[in-house]
């Protein structure tokens, strides 16, 4: 049985990704904290997958400008 | 036959009649107690006796190992047996009265039944649902158990008793019933003395704890008859029902309750009884819906909003049908894609319904607080739907 960090309060138990709360008569989360004491160590919170950057056309694009649009804005028509 | 013709029954120290005949052949009584149990209503301790509710299988047979709930507040346990295979499932194949029953089948045999192992049905009575038998005190009651069984091999059978101190059981009491004709069902009721001694919990942890051992190792082997501190299941007279190849064990009828006399099994409604069960699991699929089945029917869906665009998480949440013993542990279920735990279904503008990566948290008894879903190829600002199913566990 291996158990993760959440961002939350809850821990993620990893055979069934059921998420466990911390209540102290919660049978999951003692069993949690008995697995604790025997020296084991959680999963850390994964970390978020990284936004991907966005190329001048998308940005243009979600903008919803057009380039004759910007080119008016910034006064370089 | 002859008719005695009275007005009042007195005790010789009482002040008033106990019970009152009046000239219309009605009387009016003074009851204190019914075989030394409540009057009426909620007598029964046991939860879902006759086996009528099945939430997590639906009547569907689960091969057990180690402890699963199958139906309702049952449990089914198989420890350090490695050849044995058993199943456990709700049938339709009852005595009169009933319509399921909960049978254990023996599907692959083994000879020997190792040390430090058991199989069993067990039920463990939440401690507000016990504290009335006053147990651990001076004033502890006597309770009854009846059951209707019926078993493939005839002989002795152990049913035992148990306390949790919140560490570990250190009071218990074994009983042992016959099964006299092989595949009959026959009715059983064994009265049990309350135990004065000992530390039992009367809060939302185990209260008392009901186990029906069919077959277990020669060290769970004890003797039938009184209170001790030692915990064993079985006696040596005891039936294995492991070593017997499509061997069969069922029960139903299940009913505890205060005083000496077993009276006949409390007729709760389906609803009340669904209720009582819903305290320990719940679920968001329609009730005869296995989880994980695919299905959007009866699944939550949160409309929201988010200012990322890589996950929804702005305090949605949703209730459990009914106030749970604890914090349950809670799953989260895809409803578009079959046994798909930790994962849900997000909708936004421009974007087809996705499976994402569900995150339960600031759970409590009566809800669950928070909702995260992980997305991804949507505008940060927009508006999005969430959609999954959940299972909570709060059993004991």
């Amino acid at each position: 049985m291996t158990y993760q960090l959440t961002h939350g309060d809850t821990i993620l138990r990893l055979a069934d990704n059921a998420f466990i709360p911390p209540d102290p008569a919660n049978t999951d989360y003692q069993a949690y904290l008995a697995w604790l004491e025997a020296g084991n160590t959680p999963e850390p919170v994964p970390e978020p997958e990284p936004v991907p950057e966005l190329t001048p056309a998308e940005k243009l694009a979600a903008s919803g400008l057009t380039v004759e649009e910007l080119k008016t804005l910034l006064g370089i028509a | 036959m002859s008719t005695l013709k009275i007005t009042n029954l007195q005790g010789p120290a009482a002040s008033s009649p106990a019970i009152v005949l009046a000239s219309d052949g009605t009387a009016t009584a003074q009851l204190s107690s019914l075989n030394g149990g409540a009057l009426s209503g909620a007598r029964n301790r046991i939860i879902n006796g006759d086996m009528r509710i099945d939430q997590r299988n639906a009547g569907a047979a689960v091969t057990f190992s180690g402890a699963q709930y199958t139906v309702d507040r049952w449990s089914c346990d198989k420890n350090n047996l490695s050849t044995l295979v058993a199943t456990c499932q709700r049938v339709a194949d009852a005595p009169a009265g009933f319509n399921y029953s909960l049978k254990t089948t023996i599907t692959t045999a083994q000879a020997s039944s190792a040390n430090s192992s058991l199989v069993s049905a067990d039920q463990r009575i939440e401690g507000f649902n016990a504290a009335s038998l006053a147990f651990g005190t001076a004033s502890a009651s006597s309770f009854t158990i009846s059951f209707w069984v019926k078993a493939s091999v005839t002989g002795t059978y152990p049913v035992s008793f148990f306390n949790w101190t919140g560490s570990v059981v250190n009071r218990a009491y074994l009983a042992t019933y016959s099964i006299s004709a092989s595949n009959t069902w026959e009715y059983k009721q064994i009265t049990v003395p309350g135990d004065t001694s000992g530390t039992w919990l009367t809060d939302n942890q185990i209260g008392l704890g009901v186990q029906f051992c069919t077959g277990g190792g020669t060290d769970a082997n004890g003797t039938a008859g009184s209170w001790g501190s030692t915990y064993k299941p079985r006696t040596s007279a005891c039936v294995d029902l492991n070593a017997t190849l499509n061997a069969t064990w069922q029960i139903t009828g299940v009913q505890l309750e205060a005083g000496s006399v077993a009276t006949p099994f409390e007729r709760r409604s389906y609803g009340q009884e669904l209720a009582l069960c819903q305290r320990y699991y719940a679920k968001s699929y329609q009730i005869d819906t296995v989880p994980g089945t695919v299905t959007r029917t009866g699944g939550i869906q949160l409309g929201s909003y988010s200012n990322t665009a890589t996950s929804m998480n702005n305090g949605v949440g949703f209730r459990f049908p009914v106030v749970m013993r604890i914090s349950p542990t809670t799953t989260g279920y895809d409803p578009d894609a079959a046994n798909t735990t930790g994962q849900g279904r997000w909708d936004a503008a421009g974007v087809a319904a996705t499976q994402g990566a569900l995150t339960l948290g600031v759970i409590g008894d009566a809800g669950v607080g928070s909702v995260t879903i992980a997305t991804t190829g949507r505008t940060a600002g927009d508006g999005l739907t969430v959609l999954f199913h959940y299972t909570a566990s709060a059993e004991l």
